[in-house]
């Protein structure tokens, strides 16, 4: 059953695996994105490779789809623009001839709605324009102005706005896109990257003078590798590097980008974008190798397609240069690696699901829901279904049905709601009976307590016992009198199983809090936690702090034992037990909107624990106050130091480690 | 202690040494007894130890032909044929006395005119091999170079007997030789590499042979095409322009070597292995089939389009001797590239069978790939008649993950739950079933090793019994699914060092800390897993990797190659037929069809290929009425009519992969490629298919015997009594036109 467990290995990471066989399949994968898991998980594929017997090509760098479906290919190599039937034949060449239309070089070109055809024409370094029926119109050379004295003027990508202004993209250019309008004039840089900020930056504006700077290598914005144009009239930027950052940015006419420089998945090594009739975008991206969908907000909704630079089959990219949409949502990739154009179609499945998330994202879930039924009927595990069909019945108010589904989809903002909806219907309906059983709860704990009080006295537990349930009690007196408390416990000794029984009640109230805590506050699948690695992330701070602060603190003069470190330390966790309990019932019981109460309770008691130990060590040690702030920041350097001592540790035996398993190797197999 | 063991008497001491012996003794059988050694199951299951005959060479004189003006002088002859050598260039031409046609090892010199290509490559166009080889000594071993028959310092020795024609090849300076066989058979020629005359006694070494790779190339004026077998059958045509070809179409038979880590930089390629060593030709009206009958395994079907290496088509093998690879010296440093130093020693021998007229063209090719299969036994009996389509239903038990820090089984249908859907879809109408039970292993597939009991929270075997016996009463055949193949070293007992294949640098090949079972451990775990399933009432096994990947053993006692493999796989599978009653596999690569029943997952559709321009159902052709099999399971497919109206052209019979519970359940599993498989949700589409294809039960066992394309959408087949299966992609729907012998 290896094959079978192949397929959960992530198709981005598949670049290192066996060779496998497969059935009936396509030469590449498709996956979902789970931004829940920030995970790319299996599907069936959505787009398909379409054969297309197109002309070859020398080198196609761009690539447009027009208004009419034709498609437009900028052939860099064979100085040439081709114009493409829906299908792919060739229906008309462009450049060739000699005279003021011949083309030199051209990397990129923009088809207008009506149909005028702009060339970067970078080789003879202007725009060219041709009318749709491929004749010369006019061009456009380098516009005079001052401020571009020091440029070449080499166009490599361009698009044109309505009012026939160009924005082009100069070869290499950090300034962001050359702006022209219609006359040939100079309308100043549009929608530059933003300069990378880093931290050796920023030191070295601190640190140098002004003449050392000047020699520093000048930190400036990547530059735009490509753009495109939505029917709405956005400018996509394309900007390759920076682990996707800013990868993809929709600029307005202002320049202003409505991704907010957004971070963007599969984005950094993108190579173009292009955007559908329905504001979906796609990316091919160099990095991961794929070619990517996204939502209107850049969200990554799938991937598919493979980049493999020997590629022999329809579907794997060798070198992708370009990407474009048609109005059937096929999908048109130009390939110079194989003077090829690459042309996917929705399956079926992919027409559903993406109509689905049309439709959903929409807002119209009543229009959505037939096709998220079919998407239903195809796959189970996708959680796109869920999430869909999730809000399709919280619209419906069938809230019990939206709740199950809105969690599987692990959609925290939809359960709330529907959490919402549930709970004031069950309070509605039982409200006597809560108020009834909330009264009888109150009643027993007034004088329940006080029966069993009277019991106690009347039959006091024997002698040994009492001591052991007064170092326990001394908990809550410790928590509200710390100075008190800690003093008390300085001298009294706390037996050891004491301590042990209080850290097991601590743990346990911790494995409490990671599988009771509320589905809100906690939205993840509860069998695929590590509970040990959770465990230790809780254990080793405290543990490293007992050891550090007795460490520093007896160097420092502190009177503490180490015993009484230990016990401190314990008596410190008191707010944990006695906080973490209301707040993981109340996080069963409140929604996101109420959410404050159980994150105020919590923040209450992080500081309240800080400041038991920084009570503690002051009392245990017999610092006074500023002496424990001092002590407490060197502890905590401590502790860090003994967190690098130990990865360094880790980190050279596992070299060490490496060394003896090759001589075994060797060993066992050679020798 | 000691002053216990002083104090006790002699005769206790003894009496407790003895019982001590005693308890090691049983202690040791008991483990023998439970552990069933390779080589005792092979014996058992009436396998014998692959071993390798060798063809011999031919003894005798040396034969000095007399060459008739054109150059070529008659070597052999028979009814139908006739070879034709040129002593001096040692090219062939095959003349088919039934029509009259000349079939040459090497384009003419007119068609070399008007080659653009020079030096090595004009001199391979001449030349009927092309051999690569490196060095052994010296500092880069990995370059390679070539020699072919034009050039000057070869000795050419050729033998004639009874037989065949026998040319011998040495190139005294490179100290390298190796001989090529030829004979006619009543279908063609026969031609071969044996082993035994290869000589390497210099500072060189073989590293591949192409054998007579342009053996009737064609130009591309010529009207016809090449068949290679991708997916179900690939035509690449003479006449038509496409996409950036840069390497041809050149792969191994059933897929790279696994072991080989070289093989897995561009692991993003995922096609179609080919799964039956086969390739053709069309020129005009004329036309050949070539079977790769020995050494298959260890060559490359190659189809280069012009402008790679000529101004030609050609398809020839590519065989493959030694393989280059990556030598790991440690887990940090870069590999090294580094080439096999010990030859594979197996014959290569390609038989060519040559059509004309009505039969040329890729049913007929088809159509003598069959009877080459038939006439070697190969493929035996033919399918009984059914009166109703048999439908497999693969049932998916569960499968394990990791919940809660521990192993959890997931379970998605139990044996109770199966029978209750296997009795629902035969009241709703389907006549004719056969289950196949996945993930009943102990924990599903956690610990290949250890597979028993029976996993408990499925019923347990108490309640696998009542479903077998239950499904026994109806009629109804249950095969259990497994793999004997993958082992994870983490979770089992069982020793990679001594079990595990070796890759070519000798250490144990161990892919994501699973390895590879060798076929005799394998048959080992099989024969004691069958022996239990027998007890409980399975009438068969899926086997799973067994009829899809083959390996070559590195081991340092010596090499078993992919044949030896495919050998102890054969016999596994004829042992699994006669103890249960059936077998079945995976993808069904051409050894495994006469002992299997059912071939899940057959090869349906290309790889893709820019090279390739058509699909067509050769391999369905060859098989239809011998085996039965299934493509891609009907819940499970990309589009679903499509792919459904393929089953149909293709004469598949119809397959479905189930779960009662939601698939959900096994998300975070090995299975969670079962992306649908809720049984409610497809019962309706089951039924209306089942229909479908129930029509087409009178041909199940029949064989193909024409296949034609009418249009872009619409395709016909037509089987044995005339019958003929009409299908259009374009309205989604399929006829059935009675044939008269029905």
């Amino acid at each position: 059953m290896k094959r079978f467990l192949l397929f959960l290995l992530l198709a981005a990471t598949c670049m290192l695996a066996a060779p496998e066989a497969i059935y009936a399949e396509l030469p590449y994968r498709t996956s979902y994105y789970d931004s829940n898991q920030a995970a790319w998980l299996r599907i069936q594929p959505v787009y398909a490779p379409a054969e297309t017997k197109g002309p070859r090509f020398s080198e196609p760098v761009d690539l447009q789809v027009g208004a009419d479906d034709k498609v437009y290919v900028a052939d860099k190599g064979a100085n040439k623009i081709a114009v493409l039937s829906p299908e792919g034949e060739l229906l008309l060449s462009i450049g060739a001839e000699e005279g003021e239309s011949m083309l030199s070089a051209p990397e990129g070109l923009f088809v207008t709605p009506e149909g005028l055809i702009y060339v970067a024409d970078s080789g003879n370094q202007r725009i060219a324009v041709f009318g749709a029926d491929g004749k010369f119109v006019r061009d456009y050379k380098k516009p005079a102005s001052t401020f571009l004295e020091q440029e070449h003027f080499v166009p490599v990508k361009l698009v044109v706005d309505r009012r026939g202004v160009m924005y082009i993209s100069l070869n290499s250019s950090y300034q962001g896109l050359l702006r022209m309008n219609g006359e040939g004039e100079f309308m100043g840089y549009f929608g530059a990257n933003k300069a990378q900020q880093t931290v050796l930056n920023w030191l070295k504006k601190l640190i140098l003078n002004k003449e050392q700077l000047a020699k520093e290598l000048a930190s400036l914005p990547r530059p735009i590798s490509n753009v495109a144009l939505d029917s709405d009239g956005f400018i996509f930027t394309a900007t390759a590097a920076g682990f996707g950052q800013g990868a993809i940015r929709k600029l307005n006419a202002g320049g202003v980008d409505a991704f907010k420089n957004k971070t963007l998945v599969n984005g950094h090594g993108i190579v173009d974008v292009a955007s559908d009739s329905n504001g979906f975008l796609y990316n091919v991206d160099m990095d991961s190798g794929r070619v990517n969908i996204y939502d209107q907000n850049a969200e990554a909704l799938f991937a598919f397609g493979f980049i493999d630079n020997e590629t022999q089959q329809y579907g794997v990219l060798g070198y992708p240069t370009s990407i474009g949409v048609d109005s059937k949502f096929g999908v048109w990739i130009s390939d110079s690696r194989t003077g090829t154009i690459h042309k996917f179609v929705r399956t079926e499945f992919g027409s559903d699901v993406m109509q689905a998330l049309t439709l959903y994202l929409a807002g119209k879930y009543e229009q959505s829901e037939p096709y998220w039924d079919r998407v239903y009927a195809r796959n189970d595990m996708y959680n796109g279904v869920f999430q869909g069909l999730g809000k399709v019945y919280l619209h419906d108010n069938n809230h019990e049905a939206a709740l199950s589904f809105l969690k599987t989809a692990f959609d925290t903002k939809g359960y709330s709601k529907a959490f919402w909806e549930i709970r004031l219907d069950y309070l509605q309906k039982h409200l006597i009976g809560l108020a009834a059983a909330i009264a009888a709860v109150l009643l027993l704990l007034k004088y329940g307590v006080k029966a069993i009080r009277k019991q106690f006295k009347r039959r006091p537990l024997p002698e040994s016992w009492q001591r052991p349930l007064a170092d326990i009690r001394n908990l809550w007196f410790v928590m509200l009198h710390p100075y008190q408390g800690f003093y008390k416990l300085k001298e009294a000794k706390v037996s050891a199983w004491i301590i042990a029984f209080i850290l097991a009640a601590v743990i346990a109230v911790k494995v409490g809090t990671i599988y009771l805590t509320g589905f809100l506050f906690h939205p993840v699948e509860l069998s695929q936690i590590n509970i040990w690695g959770s465990l230790g992330l809780f254990v080793v701070p405290w543990l490293t702090w007992i050891i550090a602060n007795y460490l520093v603190c007896s160097v420092k003069d502190g009177e503490g034992k180490f015993r009484e470190v230990i016990q401190g330390s314990t008596y410190a966790l008191a707010p944990y037990l006695f906080f973490s309990i209301p707040a993981l019932i109340l996080s069963n019981l409140v929604t996101l909107d109420e959410r404050v109460i159980v994150d105020s309770l919590n923040t209450v008691m992080f500081l309240w624990m800080g400041v038991m130990l920084i009570v503690m060590t002051q009392v245990i040690h017999n610092f006074d106050f500023l002496e424990t702030l001092k002590n407490i920041a060197i502890t905590v350097f401590t502790i860090g130091t003994i967190w690098l001592f130990a990865f360094l540790v880790f980190g050279l035996s596992y070299n060490l480690y490496d060394f003896f398993y090759q001589l075994y190797k060797e060993v066992t197999f050679y020798g | 202690m000691v002053e216990l063991i002083k104090r006790t008497s002699l005769r206790v001491k003894l009496a407790a040494t003895v019982f001590l012996l005693l308890l090691i003794v049983t202690v040791i059988v008991l483990f023998q007894s439970n552990e069933l050694s390779p080589a005792k199951a092979l014996e058992l299951a009436g396998i014998e130890e692959p071993s390798a005959t060798l063809s011999p060479l031919y003894e005798g004189e040396a034969w000095k032909p007399e060459p008739e003006t054109d150059g070529f002088a008659e070597a052999l002859e028979n009814d139908d044929f006739a070879l034709y050598i040129h002593p001096a260039s040692t090219q062939i031409a095959l003349v088919d006395k039934r029509s009259g046609y000349r079939w040459s090892s090497n384009p003419a010199e007119e068609q070399l005119n008007g080659e653009t290509v020079k030096g090595v490559l004009l001199a391979n166009l001449k030349s009927p091999f092309v051999l690569t080889y490196v060095r052994t000594q010296g500092k880069d071993q990995t370059i390679r170079e070539v020699l072919n028959a034009g050039d000057p310092k070869v000795q050419t020795t050729l033998i004639r007997n009874e037989n065949g024609l026998q040319v011998s090849y040495l190139f005294t300076e490179k100290q390298l030789g190796f001989t090529i066989q030829y004979e006619l058979t009543p279908q063609g020629l026969k031609a071969r590499i044996p082993s035994e005359g290869i000589k390497e006694e210099g500072e060189y070494s073989v590293f591949t042979v192409d054998l007579l790779p342009y053996f009737g190339a064609a130009t591309t004026e010529e009207e016809g095409y090449i068949f290679v077998p991708d997916g179900p059958g690939g035509l690449i045509r003479f006449d038509s322009e496409r996409a950036g070809v840069s390497r041809g179409y050149i792969h191994q038979v059933y897929g790279l070597e696994l072991t080989n880590s070289g093989n897995w930089s561009r692991s993003g390629e995922r096609r179609e292995n080919i799964a039956y060593p086969v390739f053709g030709m069309k020129r005009g009206s004329n036309a050949f089939m070539a079977v790769l009958t020995k050494g298959g395994d260890s060559a490359n079907i190659a189809a280069m389009p012009p402008g790679l290496k000529s101004g030609l088509y050609n398809v020839y093998t590519n065989q493959i001797y030694r393989e280059e690879y990556l030598y790991r010296m440690s887990r940090l440093a870069a590999p090294l590239k580094a080439v096999q130093k010990q030859r594979l020693q197996t014959d290569r021998e390609i038989e060519y069978r040559f059509l004309n007229g009505e039969d040329a063209d890729y049913v007929g090719m088809a159509t003598a790939y069959r009877d080459y299969l038939t006439e070697t036994g190969k493929l035996k009996e033919k399918l009984k008649p059914v009166e109703h389509t048999p439908l497999y239903l693969k049932i998916m038990g569960g499968s394990y993950t990791e919940a809660f820090s521990k192993i959890k089984y997931m379970t998605a249908t139990t044996f109770a739950q199966a029978a209750r859907i296997v009795n629902g879809l035969r009241e709703e109408g389907v006549a004719n079933m056969k289950v196949v039970y996945y993930g009943w292993q102990n924990q599903g597939e956690y610990d290949l090793y250890d597979r028993f009991p029976i996993e408990e929270s499925l019923g347990g075997e108490a309640a696998a019994k009542d479903f077998l016996a239950e499904m026994k009463g109806k009629g109804v055949d249950v095969l259990f699914e497994d793999d004997f193949v993958w082992i994870d070293s983490e979770n089992s007992d069982l020793s990679g060092k001594t079990n595990g294949i070796r890759g070519i640098d000798e250490t144990v090949f161990i892919d994501e800390g699973w390895f590879i079972s060798k076929p005799a451990r394998t048959v080992a775990m099989a024969y004691q897993t069958m022996e239990k399933l027998k007890k409980i009432g399975v009438s068969g096994m899926l086997f799973n990797y067994l009829g899809e990947m083959v390996f070559h053993d590195y081991d340092p006692s010596g090499i078993a190659t992919r044949e030896d493999t495919i050998a102890v796989y054969d016999g596994l599978l004829a042992y699994a037929q006669k103890t249960l009653g059936s077998a079945g596999v995976y993808r069904g690569n051409d050894y495994t069809v006469g002992q299997t029943d059912y071939i899940a997952g057959l090869p349906s559709e290309s790889s893709y290929d820019f090279m390739v321009d058509e699909t067509v159902p050769f391999y369905p052709i060859a098989l239809h009425g011998y085996v039965s099999y299934s493509f891609g399971d009907g819940n499970l497919r990309n589009d679903v009519e499509a792919e459904f109206l393929k089953a149909i052209e293709y004469g598949a019979i119809p397959s479905f992969f189930l779960t009662h519970e939601d698939s959900r359940t096994l998300k975070y599993t090995s299975a969670s490629f079962l992306f649908s498989s809720k049984y409610e949700k497809w019962t309706s589409r089951i039924l209306k298919e089942y229909a479908d294809f129930d029509s087409l039960a009178p041909v199940f066992s029949q064989t193909i015997i024409d296949h034609e394309k009418l249009s872009e959408s619409r395709f016909a087949t037509v089987y044995e009594d005339g019958t003929r299966v009409v299908v259009d992609y374009g309205t989604n729907t399929f006829t059935v036109e009675k044939g008269a012998g029905a």
